[in-house]
């Protein structure tokens, strides 16, 4: 494979709490890699050697119970010692941290480095190349310094970290929600493993802007998990403080599986061998959780606040993390937010599709899939007669670009004026000039100058016009903005309304002056012909022109474009043998050897 | 002619047999086959108006869409004006291949087909 395309590939990184993923955006569409367990998730545990050696993933997950086993470090990025509890196995290094392990004390950085390492290598082995940049999502509450936390981590494992995205922008990137309209807004739920996370996003000239965002780092499904486990270990008898930490693995392990269970079934039984099974029913659970679940509707209810958003304004609510399968938790959320919440993508995987999309776009992957905006209304310029010449159409794809050749009108003209025009409607002053300037060139005659102007509008919306004086290649080009993408609706609709109106006036206004200019290019063509060759046409033939001059110069005085045409089209017809005359007589005049 | 787009029928434009069967085709080999043809109708061209004709991925707001030999054709509402009545079809001959659209309200037709005059 091409070294140099390959280092082109971005990737899109979750680095979550309790699993990371990593994707790329191939054909147009955000896939996941997997690992070579063949999943798509990598659980975020790593676990250090005395030695040295280092395990990722499921690999390190196994040691849990026997070994210290590093969880959850995404919860201690950048953070500093003061801001962390206790219980924590981290150790002071000045105003931050360090983790204890086996291998020595790491900071979380380098710890999340080994995870960001993990899923390079599991994208390399996937796409055959080497990976070297990514994008990584973080909590929308991230503050700098854990963001540059994580920069740093993406750059220990050889990444270049081309883009921070929110977790939440990340999750609307991969519902599609970047195609909604300006000022759309949006709640993304996200309850994980072990956190959880709402925020409400506007759609703010194409991009998210996160306006709230509430939640709590220590609420997900660990805490169901355990929920369930105290449960059901009371209930068995059990003295949770007396398990030692393989056993607690073990039962909370069962409590997960308990409540994956539930999540369809009504009912689930809770067993641990050599102990005894309980039965947990549905009720049971919500009981359980109803502490958990209160919790996180404050939050709900915080984000909303912040936001200053009303209900009746949301135009979408998005579930992710994995803990949104849970019904109980989606009735809630209905419940919440007056609104069936959207669950359409996968609740695992749908943050690091959207990490995906994200570094596609930066990659231009997935330029065309993705910014599938178009042109709100037509472009061009103004040409002679006052007359909207359109070069790109409206409701063209961008990116895109055209081109079209104009000459000059006048003689000895020494300049051209490009008027960059917007709208819909046949006559340049019934359009919007969104820029314009002077190309100068070489005086010439009439027709003479070939002046090629290209519209481009780039991935972004950008308009760029280019005009380029074919005789001496000289260029000038001027960037428009964005004026051509961004127009507000109600600009839109005005504009398509009004040329709807005024359609057929319009386009009969241009007919007429497309005709006026061919007649006033024909009359003193015919003038001067007539001077020369007029003595050569017999009488019907000086009749015929004479009648169709006539008929020409009255329709001018009026406005009816089909008789103006017909008359020019008569007078065109007419001068034909003239016309041969002319032709004859010029060519004479070239090839006789006295000249002319 | 608010935001989405309306569902017009063949008397707007129709697709005949030969155009739908060669456009099919054409997508099917893009891997496109969600795709619709876009037809404008702008000013200028030898006659005053020409027809200006794409492939797209589907209607825009305010669009018109008319699903005629199993082809979606969109088409924005000035053009609508100047199109209705139209028939697209399509010639394999070597001189004047291609696409072509009939327009009973087209006055004068130029000779390449690609303009007219309403």
């Amino acid at each position: 494979m091409n070294m140099e395309a390959m280092n082109e590939v971005i990737v899109g990184i979750d680095l979550g709490t309790t699993q990371s993923a990593v994707g790329v955006v191939e054909s147009g569409f955000p896939i996941l890699l997997a690992n070579e367990e063949g999943s798509r998730l990598t659980p975020s545990a790593v676990w250090y050697g005395e030695s040295g050696e280092v395990e990722v993933g499921a690999l390190a997950l196994r040691r849990q119970g026997v070994d210290h086993v590093i969880t959850s470090v995404k919860s201690l990025m950048g953070r500093r010692f003061d801001e962390v509890d206790e219980s924590e196995r981290v150790v002071r290094n000045g105003e931050g941290l360090l983790l204890e392990s086996a291998a020595g004390p790491k900071s979380p950085e380098e710890v999340s480095a080994e995870i960001l390492k993990k899923l390079k290598s599991v994208a390399e082995m996937q796409l055959e190349g080497e990976i070297s940049k990514a994008v990584i999502t973080v909590p929308a509450y991230f503050n700098d310094g854990q963001r540059a936390a994580t920069k740093k981590a993406g750059e220990m494992a050889g990444l270049e970290v081309v883009r921070v995205l929110s977790e939440p922008t990340a999750a609307a990137l991969s519902y599609g929600l970047d195609r909604l309209d300006e000022s759309s807004k949006v709640v993304v739920f996200d309850l994980g493993g072990g956190t959880f996370d709402v925020s409400v996003l506007e759609m703010r000239e194409g991009v998210f802007e996160v306006l709230a965002t509430a939640g709590d780092t220590s609420l997900g499904g660990d805490d169901f998990d355990e929920a369930l486990t105290l449960f059901a270990a009371d209930q068995l008898g059990m003295r949770w403080g007396d398990l030692d930490a393989m056993a607690r693995v073990m039962w909370l392990s069962e409590g997960r599986r308990v409540k994956h269970v539930l999540s369809s079934a009504e009912e689930a039984t809770f067993r641990v061998p050599f102990v005894g099974e309980i039965s947990v029913s549905q009720d049971r659970f919500r009981k359980l959780l109803s502490d958990h679940l209160g919790r996180m509707e404050s939050c709900c209810r915080r984000a909303l606040l912040d936001a200053r958003v009303e209900l009746g304004d949301l135009d979408s609510v998005l579930m992710v993390g994995g803990s949104s399968r849970i019904p109980m938790v989606r009735k809630k959320v209905a419940a919440i937010f007056g609104k069936e919440p959207d669950l359409s993508q996968h609740p695992d995987e749908a943050i690091a599709r959207g990490a995906a999309i994200q570094a596609g776009i930066l990659a231009g992957t997935v330029r065309e899939v993705l910014l599938l905006d178009v042109t709100p209304l037509s472009l061009g310029i103004e040409t002679m007669g006052g007359l909207m010449n359109i070069l790109i159409p409206r409701n063209t794809t961008i990116p895109c670009k055209a081109g079209e050749m104009f000459t000059n009108a006048v003689d000895f003209q020494r300049s051209m004026k490009i008027q960059v025009l917007q709208g819909e409607r046949e006559l340049a002053k019934d359009n919007w000039v969104l820029g314009g300037f002077e190309l100068p060139f070489e005086a010439s005659g009439r027709g003479q100058a070939r002046v090629g102007v290209e519209f481009r509008i780039d991935a972004d919306g950008i308009l760029s016009v280019l005009a380029r004086d074919v005789a001496t290649g000289k260029d000038t080009v001027i960037e428009v903005g964005s004026s051509a993408v961004d127009v507000t609706e109600a600009k839109v609709e005005r504009m398509v309304s009004e040329s709807v109106e005024f359609a057929f006036e319009d386009m009969n206004a241009r007919v007429f002056e497309e005709a006026r200019l061919k007649a006033n290019e024909l009359l003193p063509a015919v003038e001067m012909a007539l001077s020369q060759v007029g003595d050569l046409l017999d009488q019907s033939e000086l009749q015929e022109i004479a009648e169709a001059r006539a008929k020409v110069e009255k329709a001018l005085l009026g406005n009816q474009s089909a008789l103006l045409k017909e008359g020019v089209e008569c007078l065109d017809r007419a001068t034909e043998s003239m016309a041969t005359l002319l032709i004859e007589k010029a060519s004479i005049s070239l090839f006789s050897p006295q000249g002319d | 002619m608010k935001k989405g787009y309306t569902i017009g029928n063949e008397k707007l434009v129709k697709v005949l047999q030969g155009a739908s069967c060669h456009l099919l085709g054409l997508w099917k080999k893009q891997g496109k086959e969600e795709g619709a043809l876009r037809i404008a109708v702008i000013g200028g061209g030898c006659s005053g108006l020409q027809y200006q004709m794409d492939l797209v991925d589907g209607p825009r707001d305010r669009d018109i869409m008319v699903e005629s030999n199993g082809v979606k054709v969109v088409i924005d509402p000035k053009s609508a004006l100047f199109v209705s009545g139209s028939e697209l079809d399509y010639s394999d001959d070597l001189q004047q291949g291609g696409f072509k659209v009939s327009n009973p309200n087209a006055l004068v037709t130029c000779s390449c087909g690609e303009s007219f005059a309403a």
